[in-house]
C-alpha cells in the first residue's frame, strides 16, 4: 500500500477512534451550546474549514490579491 | 559698575567692535581674546542682571541718567534678561566656533568680520533690552546691516542672497519704523511704558490701528513669517556656517521677542490687536506647513533645514498669536529650545562641509563612521526638532498643544501634529543617510547582488547561487569592519567646534528634563499676568 | 533588587553591550537579562515610584499582577533572544535589541500615561534599527516605512493623552465604557502598535525584512506591548471582540498564499494577536486571564518559530518556500526544534499553546459569543495549516533541491532549544503559568474532550492537507495587502503637493507680472487711458508670447508625465525677492484692513 493510502487510513481511523470515544463518553456538564454536544462536530469542522481556509485565499488571491515579485520595484 | 549692567550688556560688544578693526592691523593676536572677552562680559552681566530681576523684580536703567520720556530707558524684566542671557551665550559659543571654521579667511579679515560680528551682537542684545521703540529699531537695523554684509562673506551666491536679504529686509524695517511713527503721532511718545499708558485711549484711532498693522508686518520680515519668509532659505544656505548658526539660533527668536514685547507689553488687548494676532496665527500656521513641506523637497541639507526653520518659527509665534499662558510658556520654551536645536543643527552642518566641501544631504553617507560624536549631536537634535520625549522639542510642542486646546484652536492642534509627521520624515531621511547607508565602496557592491531569482534553476546552479546566498547572509551577521581611512587628526574636528556642538546636544536634552524647572523659574515670570 | 527597574537596567546595558569587546560584551548580553528577571520576581505587586514633573504626578514604576507577568516574559525573552544573537558582531544592533526590550519593560510599569508614551516611542524608535541594520534596499525602505507609521500611530496617541492631561488626571486607568476624542485616539494609537487590520501592514511589510536575529525581538515586543495596554485601558470593549476574531482570520488566510517563509510567520502573528485582543475585548475574568496566558505563550513559540526560520535562512541563504526543500536529513535539529514550536502555535496537547488558546476559547463560549468561539476555532485550524503542515513540508520535506546548509552557531541551537523546553514545561505543567496571570484561575485545560476536540481538529485538517497538498505549494507571487494604498498612491500624492505650492507660487507670480506690465503705459501717459483701456478690453490679449518666453526662464511648465516628481531643482522653489515684496506689501493691507475694521473675520 503506497505511503498516501496508508495515510489516509491512519488519519481516518484516528478520527474515527475518537468519534468513537465521543460516543461512548459523553460529558453533558459542560456543553454550552448545541455544537458542544453532536459528537464529531469537531471532524466535520475541521474538514469544512480547511477546505474552506484553502479555497478562500486561493481563489481571493487569483482574482485580486496576487503579483509579480517585483512588483513594487517598477 | 553693577548699577550699570544693563549698559554693560549692549556696550561691552559695541565697544569690542569699534576698537577690533583697530587692533587688526595693530596688534592681530588681540583681536580674538577681545572679542571672546567682551561677549564673555556680555554674558556675565546678562546673567548677573537675570539673578538681580528674578530676585527683585523689574529693573528699569536710564541711560546717562536722563529720564524718560526723553531719554532712552533700558528695561530688564525676565523675559529681557533671559534673551539676553540666551543671545550672549550663543555670541561666545559662535566666537569659538567661528575661527576654527573660517581658518584662512578668519587670518585675512579677522578684523572686519570680528568687528561686524560684534555689531550683530550688540544690536540684538539691544533690541532685547532696550525700553524705547525707536531705540528699538536703531539696533534692529545695526544687526540686520552687520548681518547682511556677514551673509555676504560668504562668497558668491552668498553675495546675491545677502542682496536679497537686504532688500527685503529693509522694507521690513521701514514698515515697523512707519509703524512706530504713527504709534508716536497718536500718543507723542516712544518709551514703551509711557506708549502702555497711552495707548489705551488711542487704540480706537485709525492711526494707532494702522501703525499697528505696520508693525506686525515689519516683524513679520525679521521673523520670517510666512509668506514674508522669502529671504531665509537663500541667506541660511549660503552664509558661513557660524553666521547662519547664531542667526538662526538667534537673530529671529529676537524679533519674535520684539513682536511679543509691543503686541503683549506696549499694547494690550483692544480694538485691532484680535484680528492681527489671529491674521499672524493663520500665517505662522500655513507657515509651519509649507515650511515642512518644502523642506522635504530639497536635497541640499542647508536648505532643508533653513525651510525646517520657517516652520518652527512658525511655532513660535503661533504660541505668541494664541494669547493663552500655556501657549505662551510653549512659545518662550521654544525659543530656548530651537535655538538650542537649530544652532547645534547649523554647527553640524558646517562641521560637514568644512569636511567635505559639500551641502548635499547625500554628503551625508556614511558620516556617521568618520564623524561620530557629531552626527551624534546631530541624531539628539533631529529627534527634538521631530518632538520626541525626553528632549527639549517634545516639551515646546506639549505646551502649544495645551495652549491652542485652552484658546478652541483645535485647527492648530492638527496641524502642530502634522507638521511633526512631516519633519519625521524629512530628518528620518538624514539619519538614514548618516547611520545605514554606506558610502560605496568596492566591497560592498559583491555583497549587493541579488539573492533571490524567480524560475527553476538547474542543480548545479543552485549550488552556487546558494553559497552566495549564504555568505550574503553570514556577512550580513557578522559585520565586517569596513576599512575606514585613516585619521588624519585625534579627534574628528578641532575642538574649538566640537565643544559647541557637544555642548548644544547636550542642552537640548538637558533643556526637555528641565522643562519644569525652566517654566518654574523663569518663563512664568516673563509672561504678563494676565495674557487674553 | 527591589530598588531597580528593570527597564533601566536594560536601557543602561544596551551602551555597555554595544561599546564592550567580545567576551565582555556576551557577559553583559546574558546578564543584564539575568538580572532583570530577578528584579522582576523581586517587585512585589503594589510597589511603586512617584516622580513630580510639569505639575503632574508621575509613576515611572508601578507594580500589579498584570505588569509582573508581561515583564516576567519580556525578561525572558530578552535573555532568549540576547542568547539567539550572541554570535552578532555589530554592537549598535544589540544595543538596538537592549533598548527596544527595555522600552516593553518601561511601557509595563508605566504608572501614568506619560511615561507610558515616552518608553512608547523608544520602543519605535530602536525597533527601526533592528530592521534598518539588514542594510539591504528593502529594509531600507520597509524600515521608513515602519517608522513613519508607528510615528503616526505615536501621535495619535500623544494627542489623546495631551487630551487626557488637560484634565490634570495622568494615571493609566481604564478607559472602558467612555466615548470621545481620548478614547478614539488613544485606541487607534495603541491599535497601530498592536497590528489590528487595516493597521496591520507594517509588520508583515517589515518583519520579513528585518535581520535574522532582530526579527526575534520584533516579535515578541511592540505587538504585545500593545496588547497589555488594550488588557489594562479596554477590557471588555465590545469591538476589540470582532475585531480580534476578523484579525485571527485575517492572518489565517493570507498566511495560505504566502511564499517568504518569515512573511508567513508574520501573519501569523497577526492571527495569534487577534485572539488576544479578542479576549481583551471579551473582558471577562477568564478571557483576561486568557489574553495574559496567550500573549506569555506566544512569545515563547513565536520566538522559537522566528529563530528557526532564522537558522534555515542562516544556513541556505533563502527565505522563500519555492526555494527551499528536503532540508530534514541535514537540519535535523532545526526541524525537530521547529516543529515543537508549531505545534505549540496549533495549540497541540502537550504545548503550551494548548493551554493558554483554550481559555480564550473557553471564554468567549461561557460569555455568550458562540459564533466567535467557532470562528476562533476556523482560524486555528488555519494556523496549523500554515505553520505546521505546510511550511515544514515545503520547507523540510518536499522536492530536495541540492540545498548543503551550513553549520549555525551553537548557540542559535541553546537558544532554540531554551524556549522550546520553556514551551513543553508549561504545556505539561500549566499551573507554572496560570500562579502569574492576574486573575485566580480554576480552569482546567485537560479534560479528555477538549483532549478529543483538538485531536479531532488536527487529524481532520491535516486529511485536507494530504488531499489538497499540490495546490499548496509556495507559488513566486507576492500578495497586495492594505499597505498598496500608501505604496502607490502616496508617494505620489506628497510630490503633488509640494508641486502644487509651487504652482501657487508660479502663478502668483506670472500674474502680478501680468498686471504690473499692463499697468505700466498709464504710468508713463496716464491721459492716454481712456483709449487704452477700449483697446485693451476689446482686442486679443497682448503679451501670450512673452509670457510664454517669462515660463521657460522659469525652468519649464508642468513637468512630464502625472504623477512623476520633478527633479531636484533649488530655483524651483525660491520665492523672487520682487515676489516677496509683493507678498509683505499683500499681507501689510490684510492687516491693515483687518485693524481697522475694515474686514472682519
Amino acid at each position: 500500500m503506497t505511503t498516501r493510502r496508508r495515510l489516509y487510513l491512519t488519519l481516518g481511523l484516528g478520527l474515527a477512534g475518537t468519534v468513537a470515544w465521543q460516543l461512548l463518553f459523553p460529558h453533558p456538564e459542560h456543553v454550552i451550546y448545541w455544537f458542544h454536544r453532536v459528537p464529531g462536530f469537531d471532524v466535520l469542522l475541521g474538514l469544512a474549514g480547511a477546505f474552506l481556509l484553502v479555497w478562500l485565499p486561493k481563489t481571493l488571491g487569483e482574482y485580486f490579491l496576487q503579483r509579480g515579485e517585483d512588483y513594487y520595484e517598477r | 559698575m553693577t548699577s550699570h549692567l544693563p549698559a554693560l550688556i549692549v556696550l561691552t560688544p559695541l565697544v569690542a567692535a569699534l576698537v577690533v578693526p583697530v587692533l587688526a592691523i595693530l596688534a592681530r593676536v588681540l583681536v580674538r581674546p577681545v572679542a571672546v572677552l567682551s561677549l564673555a562680559a556680555s554674558l556675565a552681566a546678562s546673567l548677573a542682571s537675570l539673578q538681580r530681576v528674578l530676585a527683585e523684580g523689574p529693573w528699569s536703567y536710564h541711560f546717562g541718567g536722563w529720564a524718560p520720556p526723553w531719554g532712552i530707558e533700558y528695561v530688564i524684566d525676565p523675559l529681557s534678561g533671559g534673551m539676553a542671557v540666551l543671545v550672549s551665550f550663543f555670541a561666545l559659543l559662535a566666537a569659538f566656533y567661528a575661527p576654527a571654521y573660517l581658518g584662512v579667511l578668519a587670518q585675512l579679515r579677522e578684523g572686519a568680520l570680528g568687528s561686524l560680528f560684534l555689531l550683530l551682537v550688540a544690536g540684538l542684545l539691544g533690541v532685547v533690552v532696550t525700553g524705547d521703540v525707536f531705540n528699538l529699531f536703531v539696533f534692529l537695523e545695526i544687526s540686520s546691516l552687520a548681518v547682511y554684509a556677514l551673509v555676504a562673506a560668504g562668497g558668491n551666491r552668498a553675495t546675491v542672497a545677502a542682496f536679497r536679504y537686504m532688500l527685503i529686509g529693509t522694507v521690513g524695517a521701514s514698515f515697523y519704523l512707519l509703524g512706530i511713527g504713527y504709534l508716536y503721532a497718536a500718543t507723542g511718545t516712544l518709551n514703551m511704558a509711557d506708549l502702555a499708558a497711552r495707548l489705551p485711549a488711542a487704540l480706537e484711532t485709525r492711526v494707532a490701528a494702522v501703525g499697528l498693522a505696520l508693525i506686525a508686518a515689519g516683524l513679520g520680515v525679521k521673523v520670517a513669517l510666512f509668506p514674508l519668509h522669502g529671504w531665509l532659505p537663500d541667506a541660511y544656505s549660503t552664509a558661513p556656517a557660524p553666521v547662519v548658526a547664531f542667526a538662526a539660533a538667534v537673530q529671529t527668536k529676537v524679533a519674535a521677542y520684539a513682536f511679543f514685547r509691543i503686541f503683549y507689553f506696549v499694547v494690550g488687548p483692544g480694538g485691532p490687536v484680535e484680528p492681527l494676532l489671529r491674521l499672524v496665527g493663520l500665517a505662522a500656521a500655513a507657515g509651519i506647513v509649507a515650511g515642512s513641506l518644502l523642506a522635504l523637497a530639497q536635497r541640499d541639507f542647508w536648505r532643508m533645514l533653513a525651510y525646517s526653520s520657517v516652520a518652527q518659527l512658525g511655532y513660535v509665534v503661533l504660541g505668541l498669536s494664541l494669547g493663552t499662558r500655556l501657549g505662551l510658556y510653549g512659545a518662550l520654551l521654544h525659543i530656548l529650545n530651537h535655538a538650542l536645536m537649530k544652532g547645534c543643527l547649523f554647527m553640524v552642518a558646517g562641521a560637514v562641509r568644512w569636511r567635505t566641501g559639500r551641502q548635499d544631504i547625500a554628503a551625508l553617507t556614511g558620516m556617521a563612521r568618520k564623524m561620530p560624536l557629531s552626527m551624534g549631536a546631530l541624531f539628539v537634535a533631529a529627534v527634538s526638532m521631530i518632538g520626541l520625549p525626553p528632549t527639549g522639542g517634545f516639551f515646546s510642542k506639549w505646551y502649544l498643544v495645551l495652549g491652542s486646546l485652552e484658546a478652541g484652536a483645535w485647527g492648530y492642534v492638527v496641524v502642530i501634529i502634522v507638521s511633526s509627521l512631516l519633519s519625521a520624515a524629512y530628518f528620518f531621511r538624514v539619519i538614514e543617510q548618516v547611520y545605514l547607508r554606506r558610502a560605496p565602496a568596492p566591497e560592498s557592491e559583491a555583497g549587493r547582488k541579488p539573492e533571490e531569482e524567480a524560475g527553476r534553476e538547474p542543480e548545479a546552479k543552485a549550488g552556487r547561487e546558494q553559497e552566495a546566498g549564504r555568505e550574503q547572509e553570514a556577512g550580513r551577521e557578522q559585520e565586517p569592519e569596513a576599512a575606514t581611512a585613516a585619521r588624519r587628526r585625534p579627534w574628528e574636528l578641532p575642538w574649538p567646534m566640537l565643544v559647541p556642538i557637544l555642548l548644544l546636544g547636550a542642552g537640548v536634552v538637558v533643556a526637555g528634563l528641565s522643562s519644569g524647572f525652566i517654566i518654574r523659574e523663569v518663563i512664568q515670570f516673563a509672561v504678563p499676568v494676565e495674557p487674553f | 533588587m527591589t530598588g531597580l527597574h528593570p527597564a533601566l537596567i536594560l536601557i543602561a546595558a544596551a551602551p555597555l553591550a554595544a561599546g564592550l569587546p567580545g567576551p565582555w560584551r556576551k557577559a553583559v548580553l546574558l546578564g543584564a537579562p539575568v538580572l532583570a528577571v530577578a528584579s522582576v520576581t523581586a517587585l512585589e505587586p503594589g510597589t511603586a515610584w512617584r516622580l513630580g514633573f510639569l505639575g503632574y504626578e508621575l509613576l515611572p514604576l508601578q507594580v500589579d499582577a498584570l505588569s509582573r507577568v508581561f515583564a516576567l516574559i519580556f525578561a525572558l525573552t530578552a535573555f532568549l533572544g540576547n542568547l539567539y544573537a550572541l554570535h552578532v558582531r555589530r554592537g549598535g544592533e544589540h544595543a538596538a535589541a537592549m533598548l527596544y526590550a527595555g522600552a516593553a519593560l518601561g511601557v509595563v510599569y508605566a504608572g501614568d500615561w506619560l511615561t507610558l508614551f515616552v518608553f512608547w516611542e523608544l520602543l519605535a524608535a530602536s525597533s527601526v534599527f533592528l530592521i534598518w541594520y539588514r542594510s539591504t534596499p528593502g529594509a531600507l525602505a520597509s524600515g521608513l516605512r515602519y517608522l513613519v507609521i508607528h510615528f503616526i500611530g505615536g501621535s495619535l496617541l500623544l494627542a489623546g493623552v495631551i487630551l487626557l492631561a488637560g484634565g490634570g488626571d495622568v494615571r493609566v486607568a481604564s478607559l472602558t465604557g467612555t466615548t470621545g476624542p481620548v478614547f478614539w485616539l488613544i485606541l487607534i494609537g495603541v491599535a497601530v502598535n498592536a497590528a489590528i487590520p487595516p493597521l496591520h501592514a507594517w509588520l508583515t511589510d517589515s518583519y520579513p525584512e528585518a535581520t535574522l536575529t532582530g526579527s526575534v525581538f520584533l516579535s515578541a515586543f511592540t505587538t504585545k506591548v500593545a496588547v497589555y495596554v488594550l488588557l489594562r485601558v479596554f477590557p471588555g470593549t465590545g469591538l476589540l471582540v470582532w475585531l480580534g476574531v476578523a484579525m485571527a482570520l485575517y492572518g489565517v488566510v493570507y498566511a495560505v498564499l504566502e511564499n517568504d517563509i518569515r512573511r508567513l510567520l508574520s501573519y501569523h502573528i497577526v492571527s495569534q494577536v487577534g485572539f488576544m485582543v479578542a479576549g481583551a475585548g471579551i473582558g471577562t475574568e477568564l478571557a483576561l486571564n486568557g489574553s495574559t496566558a496567550h500573549a506569555f505563550c506566544h512569545i515563547l513559540y513565536k520566538a522559537l518559530l522566528f529563530m528557526a526560520a532564522g537558522t534555515v535562512i542562516h544556513a541556505t541563504g533563502r527565505h522563500k518556500l519555492t526555494d527551499l526543500g528536503g532540508l530534514a536529513r541535514a537540519m535535523p535539529a532545526a526541524l525537530v526544534l521547529y516543529l515543537i514550536g508549531a505545534l505549540s502555535i496549533s495549540g497541540a496537547p502537550l504545548f503550551n499553546g494548548f493551554v493558554s488558546k483554550s481559555i480564550v476559547v473557553s471564554a468567549s463560549s461561557k460569555a455568550g459569543l458562540p459564533a466567535a468561539e467557532l470562528l476562533l476555532i476556523m482560524a486555528s485550524i488555519g494556523t496549523f495549516l500554515s505553520v505546521n503542515l505546510k511550511l515544514p513540508y515545503f520547507a523540510f520535506f518536499g522536492e530536495a533541491r541540492g540545498l548543503d546548509p551550513a553549520r549555525a552557531p551553537v548557540n542559535k541551537y541553546l537558544a532554540m532549544g531554551g524556549a522550546a523546553l520553556l514551551c513543553v514545561a508549561i504545556g505539561l505543567f500549566p499551573g507554572l503559568l496560570y500562579a502569574w496571570l492576574p486573575f485566580a484561575m480554576n480552569f482546567e485545560p485537560y479534560t479528555v474532550e477538549h483532549v478529543l476536540q483538538v485531536v479531532q481538529l488536527m487529524l481532520a485538517t491535516g486529511l485536507v492537507f494530504a488531499l489538497v497538498l499540490p495546490k499548496l505549494g509556495g507559488q513566486p507571487t507576492i500578495t497586495l495587502d492594505v499597505d498598496w494604498l500608501y505604496r502607490r498612491p502616496l508617494a505620489i500624492l506628497l510630490g503633488r503637493l509640494v508641486e502644487s505650492l509651487r504652482r501657487l507660487e508660479l502663478g502668483a507670480e506670472a500674474g502680478a507680472g501680468k498686471a504690473l506690465r499692463a499697468a505700466l503705459p498709464y504710468f508713463r501717459n496716464p491721459f492716454l487711458a481712456p483709449t487704452r483701456l477700449t483697446r485693451v478690453t476689446l482686442g486679443p490679449p497682448r503679451g501670450a508670447g512673452a509670457s510664454a518666453a517669462f515660463d521657460e526662464e522659469r525652468g519649464g511648465g508642468d513637468p512630464a508625465g502625472e504623477g512623476a516628481v520633478p527633479a531636484y531643482d533649488e530655483n524651483r522653489y525660491r520665492l523672487r525677492a520682487g515676489l516677496s515684496i509683493l507678498f509683505i506689501l499683500a499681507f501689510l493691507a490684510l492687516a491693515a484692513a483687518l485693524a481697522l475694521g475694515l474686514l472682519r473675520w
